[in-house]
């Protein structure tokens, strides 16, 4: 009993801890919207793009997360702006900017002389690294990014089911559809530490994905996917103090065995409607 | 709710191009006409005559290419819920987690401010827009567990929770079965009585014929606008539908 409380007797472990939940139900709330709107690409593509900011920021010695959060946003908003060209789709226009980020990125980089590791930070993540400063920034971010959501919803739910709904109601859709990507750049952001970004867009899918399985609407969604994603933050980060693996690695397969479980849960149980064949 | 008078024109286009601008050609070139409130136009064409680009230039989506487009007489719609638009099916995503009831409270939206939740009045608005689809019984139904017409009628639900002036559907007869279809035209006699226009395209020449006062035939350009009978003649059916071998569907 003794051994299995370790973990919590340390400050930094309960740094980290309350840092993997927190961005466990972040991730797992934005990324709602990104299955949803099969945005998977785009989570990916984002994740990668935070590179040159953290490669920057590092060169300059600046803050890294707010170097992360930059890139994110200005990449998040070129997508935007690029894809409304009628010309360029908008899987296209992520292309295009994911890996010329990801380019510089790691063309800045390589000018590092401790290479390899700073970049095996950023791309899996060093949870045991979460400072209170960055404990601090992930709470309050992760509160402004779910606050926004509830204060939103209603806008984001018809710019995300019915685009021409909102153009119809005169609402600027771009607009919004940015500030929906703009909250994904955060989460990204925010996530680097305890999953890195090579794996956030696991983060960002997975438990969404699974919450889909089993509700009807968008709020019950988020709900269950944020449960999910804080189950595995917390169960994620404790295996890997006992099986000495990487934090983030551990955490996205947790997340990935949940989903196995609902997929096959899904699979095996009744259909939900039986009624449905008779009726019109 | 003022829906202005009967003789002066809802919906005015002079010499209106319609399109895409990345598109070489207009879809749609150089229309005129005038339509009046309580108007139940049926759009009809062959494919490609563009007839989805005249409701989408309508309600706003694609500003006009060229000429002028006004509403009671002013450049924009006036008002939010002006136009209502029901979609076709496939611009949906059916697998999207909302229930039936969400998307009718939709047709709300538009008339409730950042914070404020629904009132009672839009409850009750939303709950008569679903009795009279006789869509009750389903409310709190996912939409990909719904049938097609099931489908068809909650977001005409949703357009009455509008209250809206002008109703735009694009083929809102495809693919339903016939209880939908009668629940359709009747609540086109319902906005027609309210004062309420509706355009509507379809392929049913039976149906444009027999249940609309008014058809409008294109292809590339306005060919005839008016009475049924006065349009589709057999003249005008064969300007429109010349590449085709067959008139009928």
């Amino acid at each position: 009993m003794e051994i299995l409380l370790e973990p919590f007797r340390y400050d930094f472990m309960l740094r980290s801890f309350a840092a993997a939940v927190m961005v466990g139900i972040v991730c797992s709330v934005v990324g709602t919207y990104v299955v949803v709107r099969s945005m998977a690409f785009l989570g990916d593509a984002l994740a990668h793009a935070v590179l040159p900011g953290i490669a920057i920021a590092y060169i300059f010695g600046g803050n890294l997360t707010l170097g992360a959060l930059i890139a994110a946003i200005v990449v998040a908003l070129g997508i935007s702006l690029l894809s409304n060209q009628a010309e360029i789709k908008e899987d296209t226009a992520i292309g295009i900017l994911f890996t010329a980020s990801m380019a510089l990125g790691i063309a800045i980089i390589s000018t590092i002389r401790t290479y390899a590791v700073d970049l095996t930070h950023i791309l899996f993540g060093n949870i045991l690294g979460v400072s209170s400063e960055n404990l601090w920034f992930i709470l309050i971010s992760g509160t402004g990014v779910l606050l926004t959501i509830v204060v939103f919803y209603r806008y984001f739910l018809v710019v995300t089911f019915d685009p021409i709904m909102g153009k119809t109601m005169r609402w600027n859709v771009q607009l919004i559809r940015s500030g929906l990507l703009v909250l994904i750049a955060v989460t990204i952001t925010i996530s680097i530490n305890t999953v890195g970004s090579g794996l956030v867009a696991a983060m960002l899918i997975t438990p969404a994905a699974t919450a889909l399985m089993f509700t009807r609407r968008l709020s019950q969604t988020m709900m269950l996917s944020a449960l999910l994603g804080a189950l595995s933050g917390f169960f994620g980060l404790y295996a890997s103090y006992f099986l000495n693996i990487s934090s983030g690695a551990s955490i996205v397969l947790v997340a990935t065995l949940f989903f196995l479980i609902g997929y096959i849960v899904n699979r095996i149980r009744p259909l939900r409607n039986p009624d449905l064949s008779n009726s019109n | 709710m003022d829906y202005g008078r009967a003789d002066e024109a809802l919906i005015k286009l002079t010499n209106v191009s319609m399109g895409y601008r990345s598109d070489r050609q207009p879809a749609l070139s150089d229309v005129s006409l005038e339509i009046f409130p309580g108007d139940q136009i049926a759009v009809i064409g062959p494919n490609g005559a563009g007839k989805s680009t005249f409701l989408k230039t309508i309600v706003g989506l694609l500003p006009p290419l060229s000429g002028s487009l006004h509403y009671h007489g002013n450049r924009e719609s006036t008002h939010k819920d002006c136009v209502s638009y029901i979609p076709q099916h496939e611009e949906i995503d059916w697998n999207y987690p909302i229930t039936v009831r969400e998307v009718v409270m939709m047709g709300r939206y538009g008339s409730l401010s950042l914070l404020r939740p629904p009132s009672q009045k839009d409850i009750r608005i939303t709950d008569e827009a679903m009795e009279r689809m006789q869509i009750t019984a389903i409310a709190d139904r996912k939409i990909s567990d719904c049938s097609g017409g099931q489908q068809q009628r909650m977001f005409l639900a949703r357009s009455l929770a509008q209250q809206p002036h002008i109703v735009l559907m694009d083929e809102p007869f495809n693919a339903v079965d016939l209880a939908t279809e009668r629940i359709i035209l009747e609540n086109l006699r319902h906005f027609h009585d309210s004062g309420v226009t509706a355009l509507i395209t379809t392929h049913d020449h039976n149906l444009a014929s027999s249940q609309f006062e008014k058809v409008m035939l294109l292809n590339k350009k306005l060919i005839a606008f008016g009475p049924a009978a006065e349009v589709m003649t057999a003249k005008n059916m064969e300007k429109a539908y010349e590449s085709y071998s067959f008139v009928r569907r």
